[in-house]
């Protein structure tokens, strides 16, 4: 090795943000309005998109760049960006779907990870059909996040321990083996479906995964680095432990988002 | 509070559902971890400037702390 490792260090978060600013990687995230999809983009990645519960947010098709500071290593902050695609008025106006429809068939071909995200409590997925019908041709390889999973009937997510109750989960199943079987159905493929909820951040990792599995193996490192959660954040949701319950569960299974700081390298 | 309060302050099947539901959340990230790592280094190995530079393309060669620093740098 030529490069000393203070050099290498440097080097290497140069590239890294040169990589960033050269091709950020892009999701493009696809679903009907008021399905969550900002909100998942949030909680995985940390970014402020405005949800929008009432009203629309906005009409255009959008292509928004996220510039997100990493500070995962004390000491080297990396600067990285996360291009983002969506069209959040999809399926409010048919006069404007034909135009989101069109922007999404220029756009996908260039993106790394296309995520459709349905709401469990939806069963009319006769859009959704549509919409994947038109965009089959152009899709990379796309997952599906049945989201919202914590409305699921019958209502009675387990707040003590942030999960579905027992009876949730069951239908949870069906609800999910149903979806990816009537959206698979469409693209003549077996589509990876993760059921999750953002705002319990439930299941947010297997989600993470499902989509990272999906990006080029090139760039998967690069949503890694963008990664805003951890199994700590669903953990703390979990509103019937005590604190010592929590601290105890995250020393003994949570190795995932330990940090350490440059000056670990002098001991 | 979930589970007994017997000292260890564990028990109860609520929190063996939990404790299931944690293992598989690490399952996940661990899973994930692997793979960006793989990814990462294919990247080095195939990014010109840092062969020029004298980063080796098998980042093991960095020596394990500079090799940790690398990992937890993109999350890993």
């Amino acid at each position: 090795m030529s490069a000393a490792p203070a050099e290498a260090i440097g080097t290497v978060v140069r590239a890294i943000e040169d990589e960033f600013a050269k091709s950020p990687p892009t999701l493009a995230v696809i679903g009907l309005s008021g399905v969550g999809k900002s909100s998942v983009i949030n909680a995985m990645f940390g970014t402020r998109k405005k949800v929008s519960a009432t009203t629309r947010g906005t009409i255009k098709f959008r292509s928004d760049t996220f510039r997100i500071v990493s500070d995962r290593v004390d000491g080297a902050p990396v600067t990285c960006a996360l291009r983002v695609v969506d069209a959040p008025g999809l399926g409010e106006d048919v006069a404007r779907d034909a135009g989101y429809l069109q922007s999404y068939i220029e756009q996908l071909p260039r993106v790394d990870i296309a995520l459709w995200v349905v709401a469990a409590r939806n069963r009319a997925l006769a859009l959704d059909q549509r919409y994947l019908e038109t965009l089959s041709d152009v899709l990379p390889s796309l997952v599906l996040g049945v989201g919202q999973i914590d409305l699921v009937e019958p209502l009675d997510w387990s707040e003590a321990i942030n999960m579905p109750s027992a009876a949730q989960e069951a239908h949870i199943a069906e609800i999910l083996a149903d979806r990816r079987e009537r959206l698979g159905r469409i693209v003549g493929a077996e589509l990876p479906a993760v059921a999750f909820s953002a705002r319990r951040y439930y299941n947010l990792q297997a989600l993470f995964n499902a989509c990272l599995k999906c990006a080029p193996p090139r760039r998967r490192w690069m949503f890694e680095i963008l990664k805003s959660f951890s199994t700590t954040d669903w953990l703390d949701r979990a509103k019937g432990l005590s604190a010592a319950q929590r601290q105890k569960l995250a020393e003994r299974y949570i190795t995932s988002d330990a940090r350490i700081r440059l000056d670990d390298l002098d001991r | 509070m979930v589970g007994d309060d017997d000292g260890d302050g564990m028990g109860g099947p609520d929190l063996d559902r939990l404790v299931e539901h944690l293992k598989a959340e690490e399952a996940e990230a661990r899973e994930a971890t692997l793979s960006s790592m793989e990814s990462f280094e294919l990247w080095v190995a195939t990014h010109p400037a840092l062969r020029q530079m004298g980063i080796p393309d098998n980042l093991a060669q960095l020596g394990p702390a500079l090799l940790e620093v690398l990992k937890r740098l993109i999350g890993l």
